[in-house]
């Protein structure tokens, strides 16, 4: 079966990252990066294989009515099997994924081309592969994934790489900062993703047809001869249960809705998970391109979309996904007006672009968010990989202050960053203007059914429409400061300033190419254009989730695109005005002083977020670990059990000597005084006491009775060999004698009596002389008591 | 008063040991030299064996005789091991002070 090669596009990269990160630090470069990026080639191939083979096969039978025939699946091993859970280790590849893995694999090969001139001269350029292998294995295990812990496999394996790369030069403190950065928020976000897995589980396993051991499974097998649907596909009543099921007070589907959007926003740097990303530009410029652009990140908006049949269940969470995401996109978009740092303005541009995919696929624009994805993928990977080109041309530096100019000294960077930038900006006829106005749309005429605030959808359009207003505005100040006026740059800088090798420029202008053209996959909705993004998409995200998303014709589509375009070129006059020869002198008074300058330093120093982290959560969680160190760690740990046990250790051994000392009399002696000892120890002494008891089963009357009125006494005269050969002898009232340690003696009645008691000898003591003890016993009457029965 | 000393109990049996057992533990407290020390060992087994055999008459039991022979046989062993080192020891070191034999601490 054609499905069977899945497993190859995952596992080509990972045998490239395996081979690169054993063997090749010991061989040559070239090795390295033929393997590096032979693999990811090869993967590529597979994908585009499939792609346009099988994957296109199905897709056209779906279309003419063949049912759910939509997804290649390719069943590896069983993973785990404990009770009813059973996870398999499955692939699936869908018209949704297969669009990801195109992404992912072509994407990842050209900056792994433009890896092998960036990195040339590194010390690490085995590892560095070996990691870029390993991440782009791992992206396309999260990607192909079949169900969600497989798909949690690869979220990990990213985000390990991402941190591995952020701080690959981690000589620098800061670097390495900035990756466990990344990697502890992440983990945040991580946490939520499982507990909303978990919370999936429980909810779900139990339901026939759509739960039983696959609950967590995006496809399943709807019938015998093994073709395989999406989760919500099956019957219309499988639906219900994700509609109703509930956990606590919440319905499941909006709570683990959340969960799983909270894990989308740690991967996919959402507010208020963000704050990694800007730091992540630490990395090599290509990783930037590649895990903080254009793949890794998007891996939340491909989970919701993946996961589209629960989110179409619960308006709630949808509205949550969409409002963090506009208000993300507008936040991040007015952070990026104020940097200084090429790579910094790029990163608040990708969680701002971000925002505006979440802002898609919350308002069940599955296609359009998806759109967006690729051609993101594409520019924003372009623009890096410009920037990478830039830096190195500037010496290593990405400050914007000290640029200018460069139009001339790189022309292919130059013309490639302009078309990127023309791009995001959403001008017509580029990629951006497309996708962006598509999401525009759908924002606009979002309404759900059972959702009471009208105006939500024109609230983020409104929100969408200013944050694209200002992403022209930041990408072409960024444009002019860098491209535009004179050079700034000091005179040793603009004597090295150089374009970049052919390694480099050929994937830019490869990346500026398909941003051309991108576009035509998502036409508008005007005539009979046809929206190829849209139906290809179509078998793969939940059919209910499209009604959300507005849908608007004729003139309100116009005036949209329109209103669009119009923003997008005033935000450019805006740049342009302000920037076109280096910072002007609007802005330098505008910022000098008064509310402008106040403004002006909240916002470069991003709305102080990091500092308000800092002083809530990362102060405290300081002062606990510092507390816990000093006490549990240094005191506890190192003094009580390791040094102590030293001590301990050393005083026995100090007395063991002592006593060991080779006089074997002096053991002798202690034997014997051992003995002594126990012998006295074990004695306790003469007590000469008597207990009585009365048996009270025998008639006992207040009137004289023969045999009646029994009692027993037991002498105590002590314990051990001292008290040995005692005698005790008994004397009564009556002049009776009795010897023993326990007799039994009859009183005709029940009274009073004097018993003396007399202890004579044992081993320790004098035989001759007596001791004495009396004591008055009183025996009751048992008259009327049960098994008293006297008369 | 006479009477203790014509009539013989098991009593006198049993002091008799109990002397005989002191004299042992003081001996291998007290003296030096290992041949002593072993003497004083021989006595206070022999001390436990009269204990032995005066129970086993008292009791009419004769678990105590097979005791007392396995005791003799032992301290027959003990003896011969025990001068077989000392003898050994005295030709190393020209004397069999206990006192002075203590390198086994090591």
């Amino acid at each position: 079966m054609k499905s069977d090669l899945i497993y190859l596009i995952p596992m080509l990269p990972l045998l490239g990252a395996a081979f690169n990160l054993i063997l090749g630090p010991k061989l040559s470069r070239r090795v390295v990066h033929f393997v590096a990026v032979g693999s990811v080639a090869a993967a590529f191939f597979v994908a585009l294989y499939l792609f346009v083979g099988p994957l296109w096969d199905q897709y056209q039978a779906h279309k003419h009515g063949k049912a759910h025939t939509a997804a290649l699946y390719q069943h590896v091993y069983t993973w785990i099997e404990v009770g009813s859970l059973k996870l398999d280790l499955a692939f699936a590849l869908d018209t949704l994924s297969g669009v990801m893995i195109m992404v992912v694999t072509f994407v990842g090969m050209l900056i792994h081309i433009y890896s092998t001139g960036y990195m040339a001269h590194d010390k690490r350029y085995a590892a560095y592969f070996g990691y870029l292998n390993l991440f782009t294995g791992a992206m396309l295990i999260l990607v192909l994934a079949n169900n969600l812990p497989v798909m949690f496999i690869g979220w990990e394996g990213v985000g390990l790489c991402s941190y591995l790369l952020i701080g690959f030069w981690f000589e620098k403190e800061e670097f390495a900062y900035a990756g466990r950065k990344a990697f502890i928020i992440n983990r945040v976000g991580d946490f939520a993703f499982l507990l909303g897995m978990f919370l999936i589980w429980m909810s779900m396993s139990g339901v026939e047809g759509i739960g039983g051991a696959h609950a967590l499974d995006f496809y399943k097998a709807a019938t015998e001869n093994g073709t395989w649907t999406l989760s919500h596909g099956i019957t219309d009543s499988h639906l219900q249960p994700w509609l109703w099921n509930t956990v606590g007070d919440g319905r499941m589907a909006l709570i683990g809705g959340i969960l799983l959007f909270i894990g989308a926003t740690g991967k996919s740097a959402q507010i208020p998970l963000y704050i990694w990303l800007p730091d992540a530009m630490a990395g090599p410029t290509p990783v930037s391109a590649l895990i903080h652009a254009a793949t890794m990140v998007t891996a939340g908006v491909y989970m919701v979309a993946r996961m589209s049949f629960m989110y179409a269940n619960s308006t709630g969470a949808m509205a949550v996904v969409a409002g963090v995401g506009a208000i993300t996109a507008l936040f991040a978009a007015i952070m990026a007006f104020a940097q200084t740092d090429l790579k910094k303005v790029l990163a608040y541009s990708t969680i701002s672009q971000l925002g505006f995919m979440f802002t898609a696929v919350g308002v069940g624009a599955y296609s359009a968010g998806i759109f967006h994805l690729v051609t993101h993928a594409f520019f924003k990977a372009g623009l890096f990989l410009a920037a990478g080109s830039i830096i190195h041309a500037m010496s290593g530096s990405g400050d914007i202050t000290k640029m200018g100019g460069l139009r001339a000294k790189l022309p292919r960077t130059h013309i490639s960053f302009l078309i990127y930038c023309v791009a995001i900006s959403g001008i017509f006829p580029l990629s951006g203007f497309f996708s962006k106005d598509e999401i525009l749309a759908g924002a606009f005429g979002a309404h759900a059914q059972d959702w009471s605030w009208g105006l939500y959808g024109e609230f983020l359009w409104l929100v969408l429409t200013l944050a694209a207003l200002g992403t022209a505005f930041y990408m072409f100040r960024l444009y002019f400061l860098v491209f535009g006026g004179e050079c700034r740059a000091d005179d040793e800088t603009k004597a090295h300033i150089h374009e970049s090798p052919a390694s480099m420029t050929v994937p830019l202008l490869i990346l500026a190419g398909f941003t051309c053209v991108l576009g035509g996959l998502g036409l508008p909705h005007i005539g009979g254009l046809p929206n190829l993004m849209h139906s290809w998409l179509e078998p793969s995200v939940s059919a209910t989730a499209s009604a959300w998303a507005g849908h608007p014709h004729g003139v309100t589509l116009y005036a949209l695109m329109g209103s669009a375009l119009v923003f997008g070129l005033a935000g450019i006059g805006l740049a342009y005005a302000l920037y076109s020869k280096g910072p002007s002198e609007a802005v330098a008074r505008w910022t000098s002083g008064g509310i402008g300058a106040k403004v002006h330093k909240v916002v470069y120093n991003k709305f102080y977020v990091d500092e308000f982290y800092e002083l809530v959560i990362l102060r405290p969680f300081r002062w606990i670990a510092r507390s816990t160190w000093e006490f549990v760690d240094k005191f506890v740990i190192d003094t009580v059990f390791v040094t102590g046990t030293a001590v301990v250790v050393d005083v026995a051994g100090r007395i063991a000597r002592w006593v060991q000392n080779g006089q074997v009399q002096r053991y002798m002696v202690g034997i014997v005084v051992g003995a002594a000892l126990i012998f006295g120890f074990s004695s306790r002494g003469p007590a000469d006491k008597f207990g009585y008891t009365q048996d009270m089963s025998v008639a006992c009357g207040a009137t004289p009775a023969p045999g009646a009125c029994m009692v027993t006494l037991r002498a105590d005269v002590g314990a051990g060999p001292s008290v040995q050969g005692a005698h005790v002898v008994w004397r009564f009232s009556d002049k009776l004698v009795m010897r023993g340690f326990e007799v039994k003696k009859t009183f005709s009645k029940a009274g009073k009596y004097k018993v003396v008691m007399e202890v004579q000898g044992g081993a320790l003591q004098d035989a001759k002389k007596t001791r004495s003890y009396s004591r008055t016993i009183e025996l009751k009457t048992t008259m009327g008591k049960a098994g008293g029965g006297a008369k | 008063m006479s009477n203790v000393f014509f009539n013989i109990t098991y009593g006198h049996f049993l002091v008799l040991a109990a002397v005989m057992f002191c004299i042992g533990v003081i001996g291998v407290l007290l003296r030096r030299n290992a041949l002593i020390v072993l003497m004083s060992i021989e006595l206070q087994l022999n001390a436990a064996n009269i204990t032995v055999l005066t129970f086993a008459r008292m009791h009419n039991d004769m678990h105590g005789h097979a005791l007392a022979f396995i005791v003799i046989a032992v301290a027959a062993a003990e003896a011969a091991v025990g001068l077989a080192i000392v003898v050994a020891v005295f030709r190393s070191r020209h004397h069999a002070d206990i006192d002075r034999l203590t390198s086994l601490k090591h």
